[in-house]
């Protein structure tokens, strides 16, 4: 699945050099694409902007769509696995807009904040900037896993944001 | 002290614990994530310059950790012995800035990408690799390997706007040296 700068959503077999389907998303300045199942169908998520979208597959119609609390474009958006229980999108920021994470539920309300730089609530320490990010399963719990400039690692569950645990300080 | 530049994160699972490796200009650090233990200390290896690329995997029979830095250097470590399997030195800025690991036909296999677009598989020692792949137009901007009906596939992306797939078969010759058969798609 692609999407070019004019916001043509384009469905690709791996060894065909046709694609098979092509759908106008009506966005431009598509910062992040990814692919998921909601309720059986096929969706493509792309954030555009602040607002993330979602596009059914099957029909190339419009979906779904949702918001983020950035104020700039969310650059990169994740989904979690179709099979599994809980389905999330992760929209992110990079660097140099502060690094922060939305966790959004496929419904249209935000339902947790996520690993955000910036809301870390330790008060009188500075939040870490978020730098790199994984997904990982922690017993039985798919989990990301972010990595500070302090050089701590925190768990976040993919269902809620919420921290599993205290920071984890990596070997030095 | 904080750690702006060059922090990589991968996480993996190692004899059914999570693992998370880090990584920045220094070695690699890996702990347990269900613990927050730390694992020994990797064999600290030759002095590298900014990191670039990290990759890792526990599926194939070597479990590795490798990192590339800004002039294309390559270290690679055993993730249970934590010895350093391999060294590789350049002095070619982005000549291995993307890694990838996967596991062809039993065998654990490095993928490299160049920011001159070419593809190379590497031993897990690095001392040789196959004939390079020309694999985009300019410099390969990520890569990541997957099954496609349970063929291992490399999949790169090129700053040429073109997304790859790569078959990861491997032709053997009697000396036991492979080399990837470039079968693709460009599209």
């Amino acid at each position: 699945m692609t999407i070019d700068e004019r916001g043509l959503l384009q469905l690709w077999l791996p060894h065909q050099p046709e694609p098979v389907a092509s759908y106008p998303a009506g966005v431009g300045s598509v910062g992040g694409l990814a692919c998921t199942v909601v309720e059986q169908r096929p969706v493509a998520v792309l954030s555009s902007g602040g607002r993330v979208g979602l596009v059914d597959l099957l029909t190339g119609l419009p979906a779904d769509d949702t918001t983020t609390d950035f104020t700039q474009d969310a650059l990169h958006v994740a989904v979690s696995p179709p099979n599994t229980s809980t389905r999330s999108i992760i929209a992110v920021q990079d660097l140099s807009t502060e690094g922060r994470v939305n966790i959004l539920d496929l419904n249209p309300a935000p339902t947790g904040d996520g690993p955000t730089a910036g809301s870390d609530g330790r008060s009188g320490s500075k939040a870490p900037v978020y730098l790199d990010a994984d997904i990982v399963t922690v017993a039985g719990r798919q989990v990301i896993a972010v990595i500070g400039d302090d050089a701590t690692l925190r768990l976040h569950d993919v269902s809620d944001g919420r921290q599993s645990g205290p920071p984890l300080t990596a070997p030095p | 002290m904080r750690t702006p530049y060059g922090v990589r994160l991968r996480c993996l699972t190692l004899g059914n614990r999570p693992v998370g490796i880090s990584a920045t200009p220094g070695p690699f650090a890996a702990l347990y994530l269900d613990d927050g233990s730390h694992l020994p200390p990797p064999d600290q290896g030759p002095q590298r310059a900014a990191l670039a690329g990290l990759a890792c995997d526990a599926s194939g029979p070597t479990k590795i950790v490798v990192l590339s830095d800004q002039w294309g250097s390559m270290i690679a470590w055993d993730l249970q012995t934590m010895r350093m399997l391999g060294h590789r030195p350049s002095k070619k800025p982005g000549s291995n800035a993307c890694l990838a690991v996967t596991a062809l036909e039993g065998r654990t296999t490095i993928l490299s990408a160049s920011r001159k677009g070419k593809l190379r598989r590497w031993e897990t020692n690095l001392t040789a690799h196959a004939a390079p792949i020309a694999a985009h137009n300019g410099p390969i901007t990520a890569i990541n390997t997957l099954d496609i009906d349970g063929r291992p596939t490399a999949v790169t992306v090129g700053a040429d706007g073109l997304t790859g797939s790569w078959t990861c078969t491997l032709a053997c010759a009697a000396d036991q040296s492979c080399a990837i058969l470039p079968w693709s798609t460009r599209y």
